[in-house]
C-alpha cells in the first residue's frame, strides 16, 4: 500500500480507470458469449425440430392429397383414368419417402421416436401396396374389380390413413416435448448468465466503490486540508504545520510549497510585525528576483528606513532636510514633508518670536531698573516735597502781607492810568487835523499837475505851428527857386522862416522834456503826501490802540486791587491747605516706599523672564533651517 | 525829521518859490520876436556871382536826396494816407491835397532801398509836369539849398544799381540829384491793374 500512495495522482488516476475498464471489458466479454450461446441453440432448435415438424406435416398433406386423388379417380370409374393425377401420386409418394428417410436418419439417437417412424413406414409401405392395386383395378377398367378397389379404399385404406395420421400426430408430440426440453435449457443457461452479469455488476461496483474510498482518501482529504490552510492563510492566519507529508507524491510536494508559502509569509510577518514594532535595521532581502512580495518588503524597509533617518535628523534639530515623496500618492511622504515645512515655519516664527521676547524682556528689564530707580528718585523727592511744602506754608503767611501792601499800590496806578486816557485823548484830536492838512496839500498839488497837463497842451500846439510854419518856408523857398533870380531875396526869408520854425520846435521840445520832469516830480509830491496820509491814519489807529490799552490797564489794575484783597484772603486758607498737604505727603511717602519694594520683585521678574528669553534662543539655536 | 531841519527846509522852498515867480514877470514873448525880426531884417553879404542851381533836398532811409524844384508843386505833411489795392508796393496810396486825390510813391520800395518805419515827420513832395501827377514820401524835408554847378558830378556807374536812369548827378556831399522829368514820364508809375 506504502507503494501505492507514492504513486502520482495521474499514475492512480489511470490505475482506478483501468481497473473499472477491465470489469466492464470482462462483463462484456461474458454476456457477448452468452447470447453466442443462445443464438446457437435457436439454430439448433430451428435447424432438428421445426423442419422435422414441417416434414410430418408435408407428409401428412401428401397423404391426404393422395387419398383425395385415388378418392377421385375411384369415384370416377375409370371413366377419367388420368395419367397426369398418377404421375402427381407417385412424385408425391417418392417425396415423402426422401422425408421419412431423412427423418429417421435424424432420429436415429432418439428409439422412441424411431419406433414411431418406423411403424409409420410399415403402414405407408401396406398403404402403397394397396393403391397400386387400386390403380391396377382402374387402368384395368374391369367394374368388379373397380368396386372392390372401391370397397378397399372405403375400409382397409381409410384405416391405415387413420392409422397414419394418429402416427403422425404421436411423432409431432414427440418433437414437441423435445422442443419444450430445449426451451428449457436455453431458458436455463439464460438464468445463469443473468446471476452471472449480476455477480460482475456488483462487484464492479464494490471495486469502484472501494478505489473512489481509497482516491477521497489519497487525494480528495489531504487537497480539502490543503484548501482549508489556504483559506486560513488567505484570511490571514499563519499557522505553522507540524504535519507535514512526507509523500512523495503532489500532494505531497504541495502540502510542502504550503508549507514553504507558510514559513515564508509568516517570516515576513514576523518581519512586518519587528517593523510595525519600529526595528528598521534587519534589512528583508528577497528570497529571488522574482520576489516582489519581498522586495516590496525590502523597498519598504528601505523607504521607511529614509524617513526615520529624516525624522532623526530632525529630531537632532536640522529642518534642512528636503524630503521629496516619491509620488503624489505618497501620503507619508507628503505628510512627513509638509510636516517638516510647518516645523520650520514653526522653528521660525518661534525663533522670531523669541527674538522679540528676548527684546522685550530685555526692554522691561531695563524699564524696571528705571522705575525702580525712578521710584527711588520719587521716595526722595517725596521727602524734599515735604520739607518744600513746610516752607510754602511760611511763604503763604508772608505772601498774604504783601497782597496787602500791593492792593493799595493797585489803587495809584489806577490813579495815574486815569491820566494816560485823557493825554491820548488830546494826542489822537491832533492827528484828526494833521491828516485833513495833508489831504488839502495833496488836492493842491495835483491841481498844480492838471495846469502843467494844460501847458504840455499848449506846448504841443506851438510844436504843431513850428512844423507847419517848416513846410511852410520849405514850400516859399521852392517858390523862390522857381521864381529864379528874382525869388532870390524872397528865398532868403523863406530860408529864414524855416530856421525860425525849426527853433521854434526846438524850444518845444525843450519845454516838453521840462513839462516831463515836472509832471514827475508832481507824482513823486503826490505819492509822498498819500504815503504822509497813511502814516498819519497808522498813528491814529495806533493811539486809538493806547487808549484802549490803558483803559484796558485802568480796569485791569482796578480788577488786580480787588484780586490781591482775594489773594490776602487766599493765602491764608492756603496756609491751612498746606497742613493737610503735609498729611498727604505722609501718605505718598510711604505709598512711594511700598512702590520701591513692588519695583524690586518686578524687575526680579523681569530678569527672569529675559533669563528664560536667552534660554529659549539658545535652544532655537541647535535648529537649523 | 526834526523840526529844525523841517523849519530850514521849508524856508528854502519859500526862496525858490519867490524865485521862480519873478523870472515869470520878466520874460517878454514881444521882445523876444521883435529880436528876431531885427536879425531876419539884415542885408544879405558877400554873394559871389557864379552858376548856381537851386536843388530841394530830402532824407530817405539816411541818404540824402535832390530835386530840382521846377517840377515840385509844393510840400504837404503826410495826412490820413488811404491804402490802395491791386497796386504794387511802391505805391503807398492815395492822399487828398486841397480837394485832388493824389497817388504817394515810395522811393524806396521803388528803388529797392532798407525800409524804415514811417515817422511823425513823413512829408510828401507833390511833383507835376501838368499831365502825370504824384507825391514822393520822404522821412525828413532839408529844404532848398544853392549848390554851384560846378560841384554837381555826373553819376558813379555801378552795376545793377536801381536808380540808374534816374539821376541827374551826385553833389560832392554825395547827394543823388533825382530827375523829375523821368521820374513823371515813367511807364512804370502808370498802374493800371486788373482783377
Amino acid at each position: 500500500m506504502e507503494r501505492l500512495e507514492h504513486l502520482t495522482t495521474r499514475s492512480k488516476l489511470l490505475l482506478s480507470f483501468g481497473v473499472v475498464f477491465l470489469l466492464l471489458l470482462a462483463v462484456s466479454w461474458s454476456s457477448a458469449r452468452s447470447l453466442q450461446q443462445l443464438q446457437s441453440a435457436q439454430q439448433r432448435l430451428y435447424d432438428t425440430y421445426v423442419a422435422q415438424l414441417l416434414s410430418l406435416k408435408n407428409i401428412r398433406i401428401n397423404l391426404n392429397s393422395n387419398r383425395a386423388d385415388i378418392l377421385q379417380l375411384l369415384m370416377s370409374n375409370g371413366i377419367s383414368n388420368d395419367e397426369k393425377i398418377q404421375q402427381r401420386m407417385y412424385q408425391r409418394g417418392q417425396d415423402d419417402e426422401s422425408a421419412m428417410q431423412q427423418l429417421i436418419t435424424n432420429n436415429v439417437a432418439r428409439p422412441q421416436m424411431l419406433a414411431v417412424l418406423n411403424r409409420m413406414v410399415d403402414v405407408r409401405h401396406q398403404y402403397q401396396a394397396v393403391r397400386e392395386r387400386q390403380l391396377q383395378a382402374i387402368r384395368s377398367g374391369d367394374s368388379q374389380a373397380l368396386e372392390q378397389a372401391q370397397t378397399l379404399a372405403v375400409e382397409e385404406q381409410a384405416q391405415r390413413v387413420e392409422q397414419l395420421r394418429s402416427l403422425a400426430d404421436q411423432a409431432s408430440q414427440l418433437i414437441e416435448q423435445n422442443v419444450a426440453l430445449l426451451q428449457q435449457q436455453s431458458s436455463d443457461t439464460l438464468q445463469r448468465q443473468e446471476s452471472l452479469l449480476l455477480g460482475t455488476a456488483v462487484l464492479a461496483a464494490l471495486l469502484i466503490i472501494a478505489l473512489v474510498i481509497w482516491l477521497n482518501r489519497q487525494l480528495a482529504l489531504p487537497l480539502a486540508a490543503l484548501t482549508q490552510w489556504a483559506q486560513r492563510i488567505a484570511q490571514g492566519e499563519l499557522l505553522q504545520s507540524t504535519a507535514v507529508s512526507q509523500r512523495r507524491d503532489e500532494v505531497g510536494q504541495l502540502s510542502r510549497a504550503f508549507y514553504q508559502m507558510g514559513s515564508y509569509l509568516s517570516a515576513l510577518a514576523s518581519q512586518a510585525e519587528r517593523i510595525a514594532g519600529g526595528e528598521l535595521e534587519l534589512a528583508a532581502k528577497p528570497v529571488s528576483e522574482r520576489d516582489l512580495l519581498g522586495s516590496a518588503f525590502a523597498g519598504m524597509t528601505r523607504y521607511l528606513a529614509a524617513l526615520s533617518g529624516s525624522a532623526a535628523q530632525i529630531a537632532g534639530g536640522d529642518l534642512t532636510v528636503v524630503i521629496a515623496p516619491r509620488s503624489e500618492r505618497d501620503v507619508l511622504g507628503t505628510a512627513f514633508a509638509a510636516m517638516v515645512g510647518n516645523l520650520r515655519e514653526l522653528v521660525q516664527q518661534l525663533r522670531s518670536g523669541i527674538d522679540v521676547l528676548a527684546d522685550a524682556s530685555q526692554e522691561i528689564l531695563s524699564m524696571t531698573a528705571q522705575v525702580a530707580a525712578s521710584a527711588q528718585e520719587t521716595s526722595v523727592s517725596v521727602n524734599e516735597i515735604s520739607t518744600t511744602v513746610e516752607e510754602v506754608k511760611q511763604t503763604a503767611g508772608q505772601a498774604s502781607e504783601r497782597a496787602r501792601t500791593m492792593t493799595a499800590a493797585a489803587q495809584q496806578a489806577a490813579q495815574v492810568g486815569q491820566q494816560g486816557k485823557q493825554a491820548v485823548e488830546v494826542t489822537l484830536e491832533r492827528m484828526q487835523q494833521i491828516r485833513e492838512q495833508m489831504q488839502d496839500v495833496a488836492d493842491s498839488i495835483v491841481q498844480l499837475s492838471e495846469r502843467s497837463q494844460a501847458i504840455g497842451e499848449v506846448v504841443t500846439t506851438v510844436n504843431g505851428l513850428a512844423e507847419q510854419s517848416n513846410l511852410l518856408g520849405v514850400n516859399a523857398s521852392i517858390e523862390a527857386a522857381k521864381a529864379g533870380e528874382v525869388g532870390r531875396g524872397f528865398s532868403v526869408v523863406a530860408q529864414e522862416v524855416k530856421l525860425l520854425a525849426e527853433q521854434s520846435k526846438q524850444a518845444t521840445s525843450q519845454a516838453r522834456a521840462l513839462l516831463g520832469e515836472t509832471q514827475k516830480a508832481v507824482n513823486r509830491a503826490v505819492m509822498t503826501a498819500e504815503q504822509s496820509s497813511k502814516a498819519v491814519d497808522k498813528g491814529y489807529q495806533q493811539a486809538s490802540l493806547s487808549g484802549g490799552a490803558i483803559q484796558q490797564l485802568l480796569e485791569s489794575l482796578q480788577g488786580s486791587s480787588a484780586a490781591s484783597l482775594q489773594i490776602a484772603a487766599a493765602s491764608q486758607q492756603q496756609v491751612q491747605g498746606m497742613d493737610q498737604v503735609v498729611i498727604a505727603m505722609t501718605n505718598i511717602r510711604k505709598a512711594s516706599e511700598d512702590n520701591v519694594a513692588g519695583t524690586r520683585q518686578a524687575e526680579q521678574a523681569a530678569l527672569n523672564l529675559h533669563e528664560l528669553g536667552r534660554k529659549l534662543m539658545s535652544q532655537m539655536a541647535s535648529f537649523k533651517v | 525829521m526834526s523840526t529844525t531841519t523841517g523849519e530850514e527846509h521849508w524856508l528854502v522852498l519859500r526862496q525858490r518859490l519867490d524865485q521862480l515867480s519873478r523870472m515869470q514877470e520878466t520874460a517878454d514873448p514881444d521882445a523876444v520876436l521883435a529880436q528876431r525880426a531885427r536879425q531876419l531884417a539884415a542885408p544879405l553879404q558877400d554873394e559871389e556871382q557864379v552858376a548856381r542851381v537851386a536843388l530841394l533836398v530830402f532824407e530817405l532811409s539816411g541818404e540824402r536826396y535832390a530835386l530840382s524844384p521846377y517840377r515840385v508843386v509844393e510840400v504837404v505833411p503826410l495826412r490820413q494816407l488811404t491804402p490802395v489795392p491791386c497796386t504794387p508796393g511802391y505805391i503807398l496810396g492815395v492822399v487828398a491835397v486841397r480837394g485832388r486825390l493824389v497817388s504817394v510813391l515810395d522811393l524806396r520800395q521803388f528803388f529797392e532801398l532798407p525800409l524804415r518805419s514811417l515817422s511823425e515827420r513823413n512829408s510828401v513832395i507833390l511833383l507835376s509836369d501838368g499831365r502825370m501827377e504824384f507825391g514822393l514820401l520822404c522821412d525828413t524835408l532839408c529844404g532848398t539849398q544853392e549848390l554851384p554847378l560846378e560841384q554837381i558830378l555826373p553819376p558813379l556807374r555801378h552795376r545793377h544799381d536801381s536808380r540808374e536812369g534816374y539821376l541827374l548827378g551826385v553833389t560832392a556831399e554825395h547827394w543823388a540829384i533825382l530827375d523829375a522829368e523821368v521820374l513823371l514820364g515813367d511807364p512804370r508809375l502808370v498802374v493800371n491793374q486788373q482783377v
